[in-house]
């Protein structure tokens, strides 16, 4: 069954366009990842206009982390003041971000441009996930074999020259006292990013708060989820303004899916553990880095790009 | 094939410019019509075909024709800015380099004909248009040209059938206007020519048009008018349907 999307102005397969978005969210509940930088890209291999396809993904992203940040929010595990200054720093990267892919757009280099940030972008990802939870796996064996006890987490002290930075704030849900400024940096460069590329940035931004800025990690998930809301909320009106890609009807068949999709992942995950998950998930987000990387390198089937400017 | 829509498309940029001040009072009268001069676009839209219907009047005084009528029919979608660009490495990848901005582009583009082989079209297009109209410099890099007729081919919307007219007695004829969902909305020209033996004898133009109705046409243009209030709806859906699918699990 066709449906005629009205702003990408193409009909498209409901059911693939659904079971795409319910495969990214069965993942997305798997890992506990938005999975934006994987339903993109499936959009734009499967003939998705790649400026529609990362527009519409942004508001499927604001659906996918309501729920999990309300619910978040309910156990009162967010650091309301620390999202705060994450989203509104963040909302200027998504402002930057919205301006640089509208014009890109009208020159005829989203297309490539998207293509080379993500090869970059999951390959870094990718890469630093497989790494660690190689690392997670080969520790927990040895330790088994020795006969001892997991070593806890420990939460080390900031780092020194993230300590220096002027302008002290206190972030007293996370029991930090930390400079404004790396917070300020991440929520901008994460957020301008994602605008960008149509992913929610989740998997950047927990890392960078757990291992730049020491956030306990009981907040750390729900800070980061209301976080996204906020900024790719601001995202899809921008999108919606500067380059008019967002198609509503592509995005809400997406949120259907994810919704769906990410039930059965959340009760699959339950069932395998933590380092092979992690692994698993380092593999799927080089695998996608390399179709990318191939798309860039390889002669092109079609010579030419052809693009309508202005629609 | 692609190739042969150079012509075509210099036709297309100059617009139809047939004067024919040579058609004497003898001359026959061309009559045409479509089945349809209104394509809804709704949610299920995959595409469709109009028919076009056409008679060549003749009166006492009109002088007999040695040979069979010919009809050209040319159907040409509103005009688009269409860039192309060349692939090529740079550093090791491939990126988009410098290209050709083709304006007023038709985005979609049809020649139907009585049965003639390409050269005798060719000349026949070239009898009805005016190619000088056209930039000369748009028009040295071929390969480039011939890439958005690829495209455009390939997705149905650069059409080209000889042959595609049928006539169904020696004066009536019918063609079918293939338009695949891919199609633009707005107004669509149709221009048609009479010839015999090569020669031009009476030119007809009607126009249909494509357009989104319903809740589709209110999505589009609320999202073309009011950009602001549209993301803002986006947003709200969003919220919404996250919220709703987040109460609607908790419980199972």
């Amino acid at each position: 069954m066709d449906i005629y999307l009205p702003i990408a102005e193409m009909p498209v397969g409901v059911l693939a366009v659904l079971a795409m978005g319910a495969a990214v969210g069965v993942i997305s509940g798997l890992f506990g990842v938005g999975g934006g930088f994987l339903l993109t890209p499936l959009l734009i291999f499967s003939g998705i206009p790649p400026a529609v396809a990362v527009a519409s993904v942004t508001p499927q992203i604001v659906a996918s982390s309501t729920s999990g940040a309300l619910a978040y929010l309910r156990r009162k595990q967010v650091d309301l003041k620390l999202a705060a200054v994450l989203t509104v720093s963040g909302g200027a990267g998504a402002i930057a971000g919205a301006e640089l892919f509208a014009i890109l757009g009208a020159k005829g280099q989203l297309t490539v441009v998207i293509a080379i940030s993500y090869t970059i972008f999951l390959a870094v990802i990718g890469g630093l996930t497989l790494n660690e939870s190689v690392r997670a796996m080969i520790k927990r064996r040895m330790a088994r074999k020795r006969g001892d006890a997991l070593p806890p987490d420990r939460r080390g002290g900031a780092h020194g020259w993230i300590h220096r930075l002027p302008l002290k704030v206190r972030f007293r849900r996370s029991r930090l006292f930390i400079s404004v400024l790396p917070v300020i940096g991440l929520g901008a460069s994460i957020s301008f990013l994602g605008t960008l590329l149509g992913i929610g940035g989740g998997f950047i931004m927990v890392p960078a708060l757990i291992y730049l800025l020491k956030v306990p990690t009981s907040v750390v998930v729900g800070t980061s989820l209301l976080q996204i809301v906020g900024v790719m909320g601001i995202a899809t009106v921008m999108h919606s303004v500067a380059s008019q890609t967002v198609d509503v009807l592509l995005a809400f068949i997406l949120m259907v899916g994810g919704v769906i999709g990410a039930q059965i992942g959340a009760s699959l995950g339950q069932a395998i553990r933590g380092e092979l998950l992690r692994a698993l998930l380092g593999l799927l987000v080089l695998a996608v880095g390399l179709r990318f990387a191939l798309n860039l390198v390889l002669p092109p089937v079609d010579p030419f790009a052809v693009t309508v400017i202005g629609g | 094939m692609s190739e042969r829509f150079r012509l075509l498309w210099r036709a297309a940029l100059a617009g139809m410019a047939l004067a024919l001040s040579w058609q004497g009072a003898q001359a026959e009268r061309l009559v045409v019509d479509l089945a349809t001069d209104l394509v809804e676009v709704t949610s299920e839209f995959g595409g469709t075909s109009i028919a076009l219907f056409g008679v060549v009047e003749r009166d006492g005084q009109t002088v007999s024709r040695p040979g069979r009528y010919d009809v050209v029919i040319t159907v040409r979608g509103p005009p688009h800015d269409v860039l192309v660009q060349r692939k090529a490495r740079r550093l090791g990848i491939i990126v988009n380099t410098d290209g050709q901005l083709f304006p007023g582009t038709p985005s979609y583009w049809g020649v139907f004909t009585t049965p003639a082989d390409d050269d005798t079209v060719d000349r026949w297009l070239s009898l009805v248009s005016d190619p000088d109209h056209v930039p000369a410099h748009m028009w040295e890099d071929t390969a480039l040209i011939d890439a958005v007729s690829a495209a455009r081919e390939e997705a149905g919307l650069w059409t080209r059938q000889l042959g595609g007219v049928e006539m169904l007695t020696e004066r009536f004829f019918r063609t079918s206007i293939p338009l695949p969902g891919l199609v633009e909305h707005g107004t669509y020209d149709i221009d048609v020519v009479l010839l015999s033996g090569g020669v031009p004898l009476d030119t007809a133009t009607t126009s249909f048009k494509v357009f989104k109705v319903g809740f589709e046409q209110k999505l589009f243009s609320l999202s073309r008018n009011q950009p602001l209030i549209y993301g803002v709806g986006v947003l709200a859906l969003a919220i919404l349907t996250g919220y709703v699918g987040g109460v609607v699990f908790r419980r199972n």
